[in-house]
Formats: C-alpha cells, sequence, structure tokens
C-alpha cells in the first residue's frame, strides 16, 4: 500500500479524508509543517497532501522545507486549498506544488484519479532512472 | 397539503443528502464522529465570532468562520454555510458594519443547527 502523509488542521477534513482514501492508502496525519516535517525522513511517504492555510508555519513555506530536501525533491506534493479561484492552478505550480485539490472535499474519486496519476508519474520517472542509470 | 412548517425549517437547516453522504462514506460512526465534533467544537468558534467582532479582530472572525463554514458543509448545514462565507468574505474586506448587520441571522441559525445536530445525535444513538 502506497504511503500518504496528510498535513491538515481542520479535523473533519481529515475526517472525510481518511473515510474517502483511508483503505486504498496508508495514511498519516500531521497537524502542522513542523510535525511532517520532522516525521519525512522515517515516514518515506510516496505523496504528501498539504494544506495551504497551516497555522503558524503555512502550506508554502512547508512545501520549500521539503524539495529542498534532496531525498524528497520529486516527492509529489498536492495543496490542499479552500481558495479555488481563477488562475490558482497555475499558482500553485508554479510555487512548486504537483497539482491541487480543493476543499471541501466532496468528491473522492477525482482525488484518488489524482493521486493515482501522481503516483503512477513517479513510479516511471524511478524506472526510467532506474534503466538509464544502469 | 404543504409540508408543516416545522419539517420545513429542518429541512433547510440540514440537507439530508449530505448526511446520507456520510454514512455511504464511513457508516453510521463517521456520521456520529462529525456531528461529535461539530457539538463538541463549534461552539468556541461561535463565541470567538462574537468576542472577535467585539475587539474587531477581522483575523479572528476569518479563522472562526472559515472553520464552521467546513464543518458546516460537510454536515449539510448549507444556510449555515452560505452565512459563514459570507462572514469570511466580509472578515477579509474589514466590513464590520456588514458583520455586525449578518452576525444576528448567523447566530439564529447557527443555534437552530446545533439544536437539529443535537437531536439527529440522540436519534442516531438509539437506533
Amino acid at each position: 500500500m502506497k504511503k500518504i502523509a496528510i498535513v491538515e488542521d481542520n479535523l473533519d477534513n481529515r475526517l472525510i479524508l481518511n473515510a474517502m482514501i483511508g483503505h486504498l492508502y496508508a495514511l498519516s496525519e500531521y497537524e502542522n509543517g513542523p510535525d511532517v516535517l520532522a516525521a519525512l525522513p522515517e515516514l518515506k511517504p510516496d505523496l504528501v497532501l498539504l494544506d495551504i492555510s497551516l497555522p503558524g508555519m503555512d502550506g508554502t513555506e512547508v512545501l520549500t522545507q521539503i524539495k529542498n530536501q534532496p531525498q524528497f525533491q520529486r516527492l509529489p506534493v498536492i495543496a490542499l486549498t479552500a481558495h479555488a479561484m481563477s488562475g490558482d492552478r497555475e499558482r500553485f505550480l508554479a510555487l512548486g506544488f504537483d497539482a491541487y485539490f480543493s476543499k471541501p472535499i466532496l468528491d473522492e474519486h477525482d482525488l484518488i484519479q489524482l493521486i493515482d496519476s501522481l503516483l503512477a508519474m513517479t513510479c516511471k520517472e524511478h524506472s526510467s532512472t532506474n534503466v538509464s542509470g544502469e | 397539503m404543504g409540508m408543516n412548517p416545522v419539517k420545513e425549517k429542518q429541512k433547510q437547516l440540514l440537507d439530508e443528502s449530505s448526511l446520507t453522504r456520510l454514512l455511504e462514506l464511513g457508516g453510521k460512526p463517521l456520521l456520529m464522529r462529525m456531528i461529535a465534533v461539530f457539538l463538541e467544537k463549534s461552539p468556541e468558534n461561535a463565541e470567538k465570532i462574537h468576542q472577535c467582532a467585539q475587539r474587531q479582530d477581522f483575523e479572528c472572525i476569518k479563522a472562526a468562520a472559515h472553520i464552521l463554514k467546513t464543518q458546516a458543509v460537510y454536515l449539510g448545514a448549507m444556510e449555515l454555510h452560505r452565512l459563514s462565507s459570507q462572514l469570511e468574505i466580509l472578515a477579509k474586506q474589514h466590513q464590520l458594519d456588514e458583520i455586525e448587520k449578518l452576525i444576528e441571522e448567523w447566530n439564529s441559525t447557527y443555534q437552530a443547527v446545533y439544536a437539529a445536530l443535537e437531536a439527529r445525535q440522540k436519534v442516531l444513538g438509539c437506533v
């Protein structure tokens, strides 16, 4: 089972995410940036779902700190945001997120599709790196 | 024959399809938990909205309204969701007069939703 780190301070969103995707992926939950940053080296997740509006260190700062670590540069990170406005997709991609998903989380099919597409992409990258690295 | 006014009001307060959706997603445990979280956590944020409006702390109103908005939408309290979203927007715009005008309506809706969810929790606890 692929491992996903959820970084979300809102308990309702965590409960919903667990109900929607908890049977498909091994979920680890964190309420803030420092906690997930401390856990990453041991957890080694396959993907991160990262809330933008976190208390203290916000999601974009957490993303920067994740991507600054060489072993996590290619770790897919999806921004979870309540600010779904036109231009958001481009803005979040420009910040370095691999994708974004708007809250409230009402459709698990779209979310699962997005997660699986990013996991498949990472898997392909790994395969091609291994082949070319031979 | 028209719908009983009390039932009609309750129908507006909680959208049954949202509650059914929670049941489909996580069964009775998820629905019970989401209701329990609302009943336990929302009074603190509801109180914050009043206190923060009094001291004109717009960031604080925005944060409390944002949390209540999320709780409301998952539980199908669509009118509370709409009013909380409005409060959040007004707080972003620092529109104190408009916030004060809206708070009474927001509060009566919040109290009604709280009572409806409390009643629902009791029913769920019996079946």
